[in-house]
């Protein structure tokens, strides 16, 4: 790596030190002018790195060249924006050197010190859309299974009950024994068609962003309570604009799989969720029932399928940085509590390799 | 007793075919028409006038909802009965709202079937306990674009009440000092207001 040869901060005098902040910065910066060519005066290394130029070779290029010609009318637009003196954020699309295009949100904002020049922030953002898109094909496919449950097998399941009801009619007079196991076709009818209840309630996707997390979330409890004939508590401490909006989803996910699973197993009457936000980004969540409990020491094969919500849970949360605890009993009912960090930088939560190179060179900067 | 004649809307042929064979084989029920989509629900409940029909709500061309409004302006006496997979599925309350009597879970036991077609033919309403907790949750939201130009009274928001609670007809009547006819009169006009609150 590039690394300047002294490593002792200190050292730099705060110009050599702001110069060594602009040319290491991960994101791509441009200084560019505000006439209608948009030519680039300045640019930093990760900028040159990122569209496959020398630094040299763009300073003093028109920035269209950056740009594919079906996006031209945004850069016009920026241009237009930033000198009214506004500033602009915006998702574009850009071109390295080579012809390949990639996915970008660009800042760009007057510069203070003089009138005829921008400071544009550039970051590629190809993780981010994978992985947008990626959560959108889930939440698609989710439905498209949930709708194919609820419309076909559920739907003939329900028929054949229909018909069953009728066999075990026409049975009356028949050997008791044949008008018990119709009895009983019947009543496994219904539990299977309960069972797919369960499913398709746990595939529910999530309207999110038209309900926002707290709605959606009391949306998503009320209807649990409903479906599964008990009594549910919400709680909500602490301001709701401090859950970090990362969080939304995954969390949503590990509430909707801990409901899932007191619906299977808790045999519970009633269901406490609560959530609490501090002011310094961290999550509280707490999933509590008053089901028969279990002893927590023996998760494992003896429960195969308790133990793969558990699991997928605890994944749900370690990916978040995030831990979970359970605390349970037999006869004591049983609650999930799941604790988050506050988000320290939106970067790395963008992009895992970001955490990772920043790890890394943190670790360098130890090791040093 | 002339059989009661019945129109079954659903595009589940199996879904058809044993409600069918269910009705007929305990006996008292003739279906006199099928439908698999709501546009044919509204031609047959026209030519075959079945003293009661039931509505599957999600269905192709036409939706329930909307085949019971058309049939509904129709012939606004048609007894509907809405019929839903499960208690979450939504729509139950447009159902009811578009003048269907009450619904019904495909889950239902044969017996409770036979009994609501039964009071639905008569004139009745079903009630249930689910559909009056969200009637009595909407009545508290501000509905700006829907106002209710006609409020419900202090007796039917005390029925209504009482049903949420999962309380029977006969248990109201006894709670509010009411005769059980008074109960499924209040009840009619609760309906019956939900009703036309939609249609204005």
């Amino acid at each position: 790596m590039d690394r300047p040869l002294s490593t002792d901060r200190t050292s730099l005098t705060g110009e050599q030190r702001y110069r060594h902040l602009f040319e290491n910065v991960p994101i791509c910066i441009f200084v560019a002018d505000l006439t209608d060519q948009v030519t680039i005066f300045e640019v930093n290394r990760q900028a040159a790195l990122a569209y496959g130029y020398a630094a040299a070779e763009l300073v003093g290029m028109p920035a269209r060249r950056l740009v594919p010609e079906d996006a031209r009318t945004i850069l016009a637009s920026i241009l237009q924006r930033v000198r009214r003196g506004e500033t602009v954020t915006v998702e574009s699309t850009n071109r390295r050197r080579d012809g390949a295009l990639f996915p970008v949100r660009i800042i760009a904002a007057p510069d203070p010190m003089d009138d005829h020049h921008m400071i544009v922030a550039v970051e590629e953002i190809t993780l981010e859309k994978q992985r947008r898109s990626e959560a959108e094909a889930i939440d698609a496919e989710r439905r498209r299974i949930a709708h194919e449950i609820h419309d076909g097998v559920a739907q003939s399941l329900a028929g054949l009950r229909f018909k069953s009801a009728l066999w075990s009619h026409l049975a009356d007079g028949a050997p008791p024994e044949m008008r018990a196991a119709l009895d009983e076709l019947q009543v496994v009818l219904i539990a299977v068609l309960e069972d797919l209840r369960r499913t398709i309630f746990a595939l529910r996707p999530v309207d999110l962003e038209a309900l926002g997390f707290f709605p959606a979330l009391r949306q998503l409890v009320d209807d649990f309570g409903d479906q599964n004939q008990l009594a549910v508590h919400l709680e909500l401490t602490g301001p709701p604009e401090a859950l970090p909006t990362v969080y939304e989803l995954p969390l949503f996910r590990i509430i909707q799989q801990g409901l899932t699973n007191i619906g299977q197993h808790a045999d519970a009457s009633m269901v406490w969720v609560q959530v609490v936000t501090d002011a310094a980004g961290r999550v509280g969540v707490s999933v509590r029932d008053n089901g028969r409990g279990f002893d927590p020491g023996r998760l494992g094969p003896t429960d195969p399928e308790g133990h793969f919500g558990l699991r997928q849970m605890r994944e749900r949360v370690m990916e978040l940085g995030g831990a979970l605890d359970i605390c349970s009993a037999p006869g004591q009912g049983t609650e999930l509590v799941i604790a988050l960090p506050p988000v320290a930088n939106e970067i790395n939560h963008r992009q895992n390799a970001g955490v990772e190179s920043a790890r890394n060179s943190e670790a360098q900067d130890a090791a040093d | 007793m002339p059989p009661i004649r019945l129109l079954i809307a659903d595009d589940h042929t199996l879904v058809r075919q044993g409600l069918r064979q269910l009705c007929e084989g305990i006996g008292g029920f003739e279906v006199v028409a099928e439908a698999e989509n709501g546009v044919q629900a509204v031609e047959l409940a026209r030519a075959a006038q079945p003293d009661v029909i039931l509505m599957d709500i999600v269905m192709p061309k036409l939706d329930g909802v909307a085949a019971i409004r058309q049939i509904i302006r129709d012939t606004p006496t048609a007894r509907i009965i809405a019929l839903t997979m499960y208690r979450e599925d939504q729509y139950m309350l447009d159902a009811i709202r578009a003048g269907a009597r009450g619904y019904l879970l495909k889950t239902v036991d044969a017996g409770e079937l036979i009994s609501a077609i039964e009071a639905v033919c008569r004139g009745d309403y079903l009630i249930d306990p689910i559909v009056a907790a969200r009637v009595l949750g909407e009545l508290h939201l501000p509905m700006p674009e829907q106002p209710h130009n006609e409020p419900l009274t202090e007796g039917e928001m005390a029925v209504l009440r009482l049903v949420a609670q999962g309380v029977d007809n006969q248990d109201i009547a006894q709670t509010l000092n009411y005769s059980v006819y008074t109960v499924a009169n209040r009840l009619r006009t609760i309906y019956a207001k939900l009703h036309f609150t939609n249609r204005t």
